[in-house]
């Protein structure tokens, strides 16, 4: 980055280096695209239910102004009850209404058209009251409509992508920070400490963990709200145990076998702990899982997310390395402040830059999984239409080639434009390409 | 050198002693009981009278300790002071669970087990009583409560059972009941939860599940498979072979291919065809392969639209032993054709992007321009100077282009149902067929680990500029 600085020297000082790799990326065509496109889906995402449903957006019935979408979303987010009881079963393409804005296609995805029943195709005739409820892009082996499952199911895609690679994120950056920052040198602590710690822990674990694993298995079956409440209570138990066995420490560092300074090799360990998750094959380990535990959203999320945070540790540990030697690191420490405030709010901002590269590309490759794991029937509850699902479909019925192009595409087309912006992000950040 | 590849052989058996662990772990979270998977089909169920109860349960008990099940299931055992360490050996694993959950709310095991003997009592008496005239409709209600008492894990809902039975027994089976009862009652009065908080540990020597489970990995020995009874090794060696001739095929044509378009975009750095090669590759490695194998039978094999390729399987329906070699052969080929470009397209990408960089700085290298200098044609230069270096990195990543492939042929058999490795894994998974499904994965895993181990010490043998002093 000194190379570019000197180079460019026309640009203002106060030009930042996120600002820089911004610049850069916008030059690169082809990502800049892609992340449009990524911002169009996740548009999609967010509307989904306006863009697909079978109850109109804006309908007057009855002389009444009816917004049925948003009657439903208030039953289903908020807990009231708007609708009368006559009105829940009614099917409103059907109902005399005066006018109605309806969503361009009319059809939930999980919704059963049996009069289209066994995969009817775009281009072949349908049963339909009115043009406008064609199945533009077909339906499925039980008559469901493709094209609005393709839009509700870029909900879920997104947010595999975005959950798993958020946990990933979480560990990988956090160990890689650790293992980058301190090395095998430069976390030195008391011998009291580091035992008593490291007993803590263990205990804390137990407690936290073992004693509480019914309580955990029993809030994990109930659902994702109640399961982080328990996981948190845990962490709680964990950290509460280590800091009290940990406390009398502070008096036996006075003494002349506590009071030793020993480095701990937290690079030595974290660097050993991502050999050991590189030789586990993941895809082998996820259908296991996935084989083995009851389906849910929830649980392909935790999944990847456990297992794909070694790119973004082993990138995040690298950074670090460099950083932890340049001056202000220095300059910061010799203030005084903490290891771990130096490491984190100093340090850490100027090395997540390159975590980035990585979590674009873990996005892609977790839509991947995800919809690999929908396709064999591993993923998401089968009831829920799914991207990967949808192409299985072809698998049953090899006429059906509709469900096999278009849900296929959505796959590559949101796989290519994270890859791409992967792509874009690297060669931003990557100096020895700037001052080519 | 050899200090390094010691210390990466050192650091393989722990790495391979975890794989085992994760594996044996996930094995003990699979659900239903090992014993009555394997006796399905054999115990007669429904209205059992006290003979045939006796007879299955001997049998029940018999299996297990063939499988080895009454043992405990790790060399040694941390449990809380409250839990015994022989809870193990209580057969029936949902009856095992019941009894657990029930140590973890109260804390006082010896109670539990009053509760539980109180009850088995008062089933060998019903047992007993099967004969009497004046049980009448009852007794199916009864035998109902009774089966499901030891498995209810919530004390409310024990209690509930309990109430529903009181009215329905006879005056003969009253005291066994009460001794439930009040063994039931004994359980919140007698609470010690303490004894929950505080951990012990328990030795239990060799004599335990994950060793006989390792032992008999070793030996080859991987159990039984639920679906037909066959020994799962059998089923291995019968599936394996397929497996390793795609995956064997497509690494050689992923080496063909790739190698030279690596080294081609490498010399013409930034040319036209260096930039159309990485952005086709760039695009065939966010095809999923599920989609781009499903869209190949649908268009490509006898769909609507062309039939060059069979749907699926790996000969054709006509075919015999007496076939002479060359049939057979492009009989197998017609059918592995498509399954195997499509195991190989992804691993083009990669390969070839890494033989450009290798080539690249190759062609940086003073020793190049030596050869340049002195006068050598260009081709010479390239083939026989650079290349040749650049090849060592790429054929250590044999190691890391291993795993994917072993993982992805899970999607490609199942697609074009090809009788292997993965196609067995995936029909162990819809047929919840777990010894199979572990059996799989510790291979895959076991491969993986060797892939790079031979990778790692590969590279250490061929590539001496690389010092290790610090590695390891």
């Amino acid at each position: 980055m000194h190379a570019a600085d000197k180079q460019e020297g026309v640009r203002p000082l106060s030009y930042s280096p996120g600002a820089r790799i911004w610049e850069t990326f916008k030059r690169n065509r082809l990502a800049y695209a892609a992340l449009w496109m990524v911002g169009v889906l996740a548009g999609v995402a967010l509307l989904a239910d306006f863009l697909a449903y079978n109850k109109p957006i804006v309908a007057s019935y009855q002389g009444q102004l009816v917004f049925p979408i948003f009657r439903d979303y208030g039953e289903r987010f908020l807990g009231l009850r708007l609708w009368p009881a006559s009105w829940r079963k009614l099917d409103w393409r059907t109902l005399p209404l005066d006018w109605a804005i309806w969503p361009p296609v009319r059809y939930a995805p999980e919704e059963l058209d049996l009069r289209n029943a066994p995969a009817v195709g775009p281009t072949e005739e349908q049963i339909t009251r009115t043009p406008a409820e064609r199945h533009y892009l077909g339906t499925d082996r039980l008559g469901r409509d493709v094209l609005s499952g393709l839009i509700h199911g870029t909900r879920i895609s997104l947010t595999v992508g975005i959950i798993s690679m958020g946990i990933a994120a979480l560990i990988g950056i956090v160990l890689g920070a650790l293992a980058g920052y301190f090395g095998d040198d430069r976390l030195r602590i008391s011998r009291a400490s580091l035992w008593l710690g490291s007993f803590g822990l263990l205990i804390g674990l137990y407690y936290g963990f073992f004693v509480r694993r019914y309580a955990l298995a029993e809030a994990l079956s109930e659902g994702f709200l109640s399961f982080m409440g328990a996981f948190g209570l845990s962490l709680l138990t964990v950290a509460l145990c280590t800091v009290l066995i940990w406390l009398p420490s502070r008096w036996l560092k006075r003494t002349r076998w506590g009071g030793k300074p020993v480095a701990v090799w937290v690079d030595f360990t974290i660097s050993r702990l991502i050999e050991i998750k590189l030789s586990i094959p993941i895809m082998l380990l996820i259908f296991t899982v996935a084989a083995i535990a009851k389906p849910s959203l929830f649980l392909v999320m935790v999944i990847i997310g456990l297992t794909s945070w070694t790119g973004i540790a082993r990138l995040t540990r690298g950074e670090m390395l460099k950083v932890r030697s340049m001056d202000y690191i220095q300059a910061a420490r010799a203030l005084g402040y903490s290891e771990l405030r130096v490491a984190f709010l100093h340090a850490l901002p100027n090395a997540l830059t390159s975590a980035l590269v990585s979590i674009a590309f873990g996005v892609a490759s977790a839509i991947l999984v995800e919809s690999s794991l929908s396709f064999l029937g591993l993923g998401v509850s089968r009831t829920t239409v799914t991207w990967g699902a949808l192409v299985a479909g072809a698998r049953g019925d090899i006429h059906a080639w509709w469900l096999a192009v278009f849900p296929g595409l959505a796959i590559f087309l949101v796989v290519t434009a994270f890859n791409l912006i992967g792509e874009g992000l690297r060669d931003a950040i990557d100096p020895r390409l700037q001052a080519r | 050198m050899r200090a390094y590849l010691v210390r990466r052989i050192l650091f393989f058996l722990p790495t391979l002693f975890i794989i085992t662990l994760l594996s044996f772990l996930i094995s003990q979270c699979a659900p239903g009981d090992p014993v009555e998977q394997m006796l399905t089909g054999r115990s007669g169920g429904g209205e059992e009278q006290l003979a045939e109860k006796q007879a299955s349960r001997r049998l029940y008990l018999e299996k297990r300790r063939e499988l080895g099940l009454d043992l405990p299931i790790f060399y040694f055992s941390i449990v809380p002071l409250a839990e015994p360490e022989t809870l193990y050996r209580i057969p029936f694993r949902p009856v095992r669970e019941a009894l657990e959950r029930l140590t973890y709310e109260f804390g006082n095991w010896p109670k539990v087990q009053a509760y539980y003997q109180a009850y088995l009592r008062l089933d060998s008496a019903f047992y007993a009583s099967l004969g009497d005239t004046a049980w009448g409709e009852r007794q199916t209600e009864v035998r109902a409560l009774l089966t499901l008492l030891p498995q209810e894990k919530r004390y409310n809902e024990i209690q509930y059972l309990l109430r529903r039975m009181a009215p329905l027994l006879l005056p003969s089976l009253r005291p066994y009941y009460e001794a439930v009862r009040e063994a039931v009652e004994d359980l919140p009065r007698t609470s010690q939860r303490w004894r929950l908080y505080i951990p012990t540990i328990h030795w239990h020597g060799t004599q335990n599940q994950y060793h006989r489970w390792l032992v008999g990995l070793i030996k080859g020995d991987f159990g039984i498979s639920y679906q037909d009874k066959r020994p799962i090794s059998e089923k291995l060696i019968d599936a394996v072979k397929w497996s390793l001739v795609i995956n064997f095929v497509s690494l050689i044509l992923a080496y063909v291919v790739a190698i030279p378009l690596g080294v081609l975009a490498g010399v013409r750095r930034g040319s036209f065809f260096d930039r159309g090669i990485g952005l086709i590759l760039f695009m065939l490695e966010s095809l999923p392969p599920f989609w781009v194998g499903t869209m190949a039978v649908v268009f490509l094999c006898g769909g609507d639209f062309l039939a060059l390729f069979p749907p699926g399987g790996v000969q054709s329906t006509e075919f015999s032993d007496e076939w002479s070699l060359g049939r057979k052969l492009l009989d197998w080929g017609y059918h592995l054709t498509l399954p195997v470009l499509i195991a190989t397209y992804g691993a083009w990408a990669f390969l070839s992007r890494q033989m450009r960089a290798a080539i690249l700085e190759n062609l940086h290298q003073d020793y190049v321009r030596t050869a340049r200098a002195k006068g050598l044609p260009e081709g010479r230069v390239i083939w026989k100077h650079a290349f040749r270096n650049s090849l060592i990195p790429i054929i250590t990543l044999l190691a890391s282009v291993l795993p994917a492939m072993i993982s992805g042929s899970v999607i490609l058999e199942t697609i074009f149902s090809i009788p292997g490795m993965g196609y067995l894994s995936y029909g162990a998974m819809t047929a919840r067929d777990y010894p199979v499904i572990i059996a799989v994965f510790t291979i895959g895993a076991i491969l993986t680990l060797i892939g790079l181990l031979i990778g790692d010490i590969l590279y250490a043998v061929v590539d001496p500029r690389i010092s290790y002093a610090r590695r390891g």
